[in-house]
């Protein structure tokens, strides 16, 4: 694998990236930062600039100003030199119709300069990782989507890059392939690749990715480990109360409440975003059951990337623009 | 240089990779099968026809029989072959394969050589079951050598020339049906369209496909088909080239030819190759490649005025046709130079941008995203000097007649050409292929059609409907060779006074639509600098700025 010496500096550097489509700003003066082991996760709703950035740190774009670094390289100017060292896997992972699964491999192998046994050994290495080894001889366009999808993957890491850019990688798999997928980008982040994975499906973001960047509107609006956003969430708790009957009764005793900001009603079940600590939310189940409210649970959820995106979004759709760092 | 010469003829994943996909047995076989049956009767046909009726000793119709193979061959690289890789470039492109291709590190050079080779192998191995009866040819023909490895040079010179085309093709066409059809279509124009301007004196225009070297190897090596040839061609004119003056041999000039078509094409696919937002050329290149076609066209034209002979072909009205083609020559290969070389109001928003961020007064005036006035100009003034050179030559030659309205209308055509091209830069600077559109229409059409109306409706005589139609650029070449040659139909209508005064009156239209045009492109330029100036711009250090465009290819500035 594909390494530079300075172990501190970040395999991905970017420095003021700027991408313009005619009078639309896809990505705003954006800078980011992606180390060996790390998995960084790229949200953001339609047009926020994910696919935009993922291409230009593929060089397939070019920004309209900026400085991008990859492993080392400054890859716009020598971009053929950056090649060796990036996996881009975009998000309609295509294969050519007239060739099989072990052909459209052998030739990108041949293309990274695999040649012999190497070449033979490392395609294999690669189906059977990505599970496809019963496929290897089937025609590639007589796959599902799925399947394309993971040989896509296949070709991404058949040159061992070390760093892997993909995007909306697990949109067509299946239960299971998402399970490999994460175990395999665990693997590849363990060895010292920096990824950088976009993805809609969030809940699954923040079961792979060490880090997270929020998008909106071509700027980074949010950048940290998952556990630090939380943090900065002031006072975001949400607590899920199951009842016996109906809750609108209880629900109206709960908007009453000081430290209940807002308060969703589901059948039986109240949702609450809750701004006070663990003396004051016990204090609340107190006064519930007191109220003659039949509790059936009181449990805190866990706060995932979609409430943070969505929070960060709503927040910055009041200000006026997009969310707001 | 030589490693990069070596690497191209190495192991090449595409090349292996085409030959995996379009030669599977269950799809070859057939073709191939076809190929036999149609090959086999094609060179049976000739050969029975010459040496069954008795005509011809078996030397002689193993002769006749390399014509029909040379076509089939011609048939299944040519044609099938350049449709085949324009359709495949574009399905690539589409499915993104081509974006897998971009990102391996792979040389350029060898990408477009995997690309040349791999996508139509299917066609390769057709044409390779036809060399059996090459060979017999050959053999029993008694065909020098040299001579079949002279024809085949000229001949697979100029399929990779129509390769790399349909390659271009397939990188803008929109779909891979219209570049399949594209391609094919280039094709017949390159072997029926554009040979036609040949007879005209842009004689080096035929010499871009492998016609010129067949007819002659044909007519040298079989009796009695020079005789049967000249009923279509001039045998002898073909043999060898004019070109100021000097004799250069046809298959010789083929070659230069189509290396330097194919190379300007290579360039193309490289810069296209690497990033599909650059220019199809450079700023330099294009004027360079346009500097090329007018040292093309002069060397050939010259001597072909001077020819009695092969000028009186043209019949009398020799200087008006000459004139008027190179006008459709000259004119198209300008608009689309400063077409593909003037950035688009994006492209430029997004050079200032750039510059703005550098803290540059302005980009470097290669770059794509820099204004192209000046190498607009520089294309302006090298065609007036094709244009003055040949109409001097012509009044050198006696081709015209200078006698009532003097020499000085001579340099006219050059004036007015210079005011078109920058007219139309102007016009593709403001408005995009709008502008283009726009100018075509209301400068070049609609003048023409209200002189037409005018005319038919019989409000204004013949005179005056001709003043109606001067601005239009379809008319101003005909109008401003009027005062130097004679046009017998129009003597009676127009005196030397009205010749002059409607050759002054062409050259002062285009002018005017400059001074418009400029203006226009003046205050979106402006407004585009406005809208920049706006922008808030993060500071960045020198080491950041990249005179030329990104990318390590040497090639890349071409």
């Amino acid at each position: 694998m594909a390494r530079v010496s300075d172990a501190k500096r970040p395999l991905v550097e970017t420095r003021d990236v700027r991408v313009d489509y005619g009078d639309l700003t896809a990505v705003h003066d954006l800078t980011l930062d992606i180390h060996a082991g790390e998995i960084a996760g790229l949200i953001g709703p339609n047009g926020a600039g994910k696919t935009s950035l993922m291409r230009v740190l593929a060089t397939l774009l070019e920004p309209t100003y900026g400085q991008v670094t990859l492993a080392g390289i400054d890859a716009l100017a020598h971009p053929r030199r950056a090649h060796p060292h990036i996996g881009y896997m975009p998000d309609m992972p295509m294969v050519p119709s007239d060739l099989t699964c072990r052909e459209f491999l052998m030739m990108f192998a041949g293309a990274y300069g695999l040649e012999g046994d190497d070449q033979t050994q490392r395609v294999k290495q690669c189906i059977d990782e990505v599970g496809l080894s019963a496929k290897t001889d089937a025609m590639a366009s007589t796959l599902s989507m799925g399947m394309r999808q993971r040989l896509v993957l296949a070709k991404t890491m058949l040159h061992k890059p070390s760093i892997l850019l993909l995007d909306e990688p697990a949109s067509g798999l299946d239960p299971l392939a998402r399970i490999q997928l994460r175990d395999t980008l665990r693997r590849l982040a363990q060895l010292g690749c920096a990824i950088l994975v976009s993805s809609h499906i969030l809940s699954e973001m923040s079961d792979l990715c060490s880090t997270v960047c929020i998008m909106d509107r071509g700027r980074i609006v949010h950048r940290g480990r998952i556990d630090d956003l939380v943090r900065q969430m002031d006072g975001l708790r949400q607590f899920t109360i199951r009842l016996v009957g109906s809750a609108s009764a209880a629900a109206h005793f709960l908007r009453e409440h000081e430290h209940v900001e807002s308060v969703h009603e589901e059948d039986a079940r109240l949702r609450i975003v809750f701004t006070g600590d663990d003396v004051q939310a016990a204090a609340l189940l107190g006064d519930l059951v007191s109220a003659g409210h039949k509790v059936i649970s009181f449990a805190e959820k866990s706060v995932g990337v979609e409430d943070l995106f969505l929070q960060l979004h709503s927040a910055g759709a009041a200000n006026g623009g997009g969310a707001s760092p | 240089m030589m490693s990069a010469v070596t690497e191209w003829f190495r192991f090449n994943p595409m090349i292996v990779a085409g030959i995996e996909a379009r030669l599977r047995r269950r799809q070859f076989i057939p073709w191939a099968l076809m190929m036999i049956i149609i090959t086999t009767f094609g060179f049976l046909l000739a050969y029975l026809a010459a040496t069954g009726r008795g005509h011809a000793a078996a030397q002689e119709a193993a002769r006749i029989g390399l014509m029909p193979l040379l076509v089939i061959q011609g048939i299944v690289l040519i044609f099938l072959g350049t449709g085949r890789i324009a359709a495949a470039m574009v399905e690539m492109r589409e499915k993104g394969i081509l974006d897998f291709h971009r990102m391996t590190p792979m040389s350029p050079g060898n990408k477009i050589i995997g690309q040349l080779f791999g996508l139509p192998a299917r066609e390769y191995a057709l044409c390779l079951i036809t060399m059996p009866f090459v060979m017999f040819c050959w053999m029993v023909g008694q065909i020098h050598l040299l001579v079949l490895a002279e024809l085949y040079l000229v001949f697979f010179s100029s399929v990779i020339l129509y390769h790399s085309i349909a390659m271009v093709m397939g990188m803008v066409a929109r779909s891979p049906r219209t570049a399949f059809v594209g391609a094919q279509g280039m094709v017949f124009l390159f072997h029926l369209v554009i040979p036609a301007f040949s007879g005209l004196g842009f004689q080096f225009l035929e010499y871009l496909t492998v016609r010129p070297t067949f007819v002659v190897i044909a007519s040298e090596q079989i009796q009695g088909v020079e005789a049967e040839l000249r009923m279509f061609e001039d045998v002898h004119a073909l043999r060898e080239v004019a070109f100021f003056g000097i004799g250069l041999q046809s298959t010789l000039f083929s070659l230069l030819l189509q290396g330097l078509v194919t190379s300007t094409i290579l360039v193309v696919l490289h810069r296209k190759w690497r990033s599909p937002q650059h220019h199809a050329l450079s700023k330099i290149y294009a004027v360079a490649l346009f500097g090329g076609f007018q040292f093309l066209v002069v060397g050939c034209v010259t001597p072909f005025l001077a020819s009695t002979v092969r000028f009186a072909r043209l019949g009398e009205f020799g200087m008006l046709t000459l004139g008027y083609s190179y006008f459709v020559l000259s004119a198209s290969a300008a608009i689309f130079l400063i077409h593909i070389t003037t950035p688009s109001g994006f492209e430029y928003q997004r050079g200032l941008r750039l510059a703005r961020k550098h803290r540059l007064p302005r980009l470097p005036a290669h770059r794509d995203e820099a204004p192209s006035g000046l190498w607009a100009l520089g294309i302006a003034l090298i065609g007036a000097m094709g244009y003055s050179i040949i109409f001097l030559a012509a009044w050198y030659y006696e081709r015209l007649d200078t006698a009532t309205t003097g020499a000085r209308m001579l340099f006219l055509p050059a004036v007015w050409w210079m005011a078109m091209v920058m007219s139309v830069h102007q016009a593709r600077a403001w408005g995009e292929e709008r502008g283009l559109f726009l100018y075509g229409v209301f400068v070049w059409m609609v003048p023409v059609l209200l002189g037409i109306l005018l005319l038919v409706a019989d409000v204004v005589s013949f005179t005056t409907a001709c003043y109606f139609t001067t601005p239009s650029g379809l008319l101003a070449p005909i109008w401003l060779v009027l005062p130097v040659i004679e046009l017998y139909a129009f003597v009676n209508d127009f005196g030397p006074k009205h010749r002059a005064v409607l050759a002054v009156l062409v050259t002062i239209w285009p002018l005017l639509a400059l001074a418009i045009f400029a203006r226009l492109n003046l205050m979106r330029h402006n407004h585009l600098r406005t809208t920049v100036r706006s922008d808030t711009v993060p500071e960045s250090s020198s080491s950041e700025y990249h005179p030329d465009p990104p990318g390590d290819d040497p090639v890349r500035m071409a």
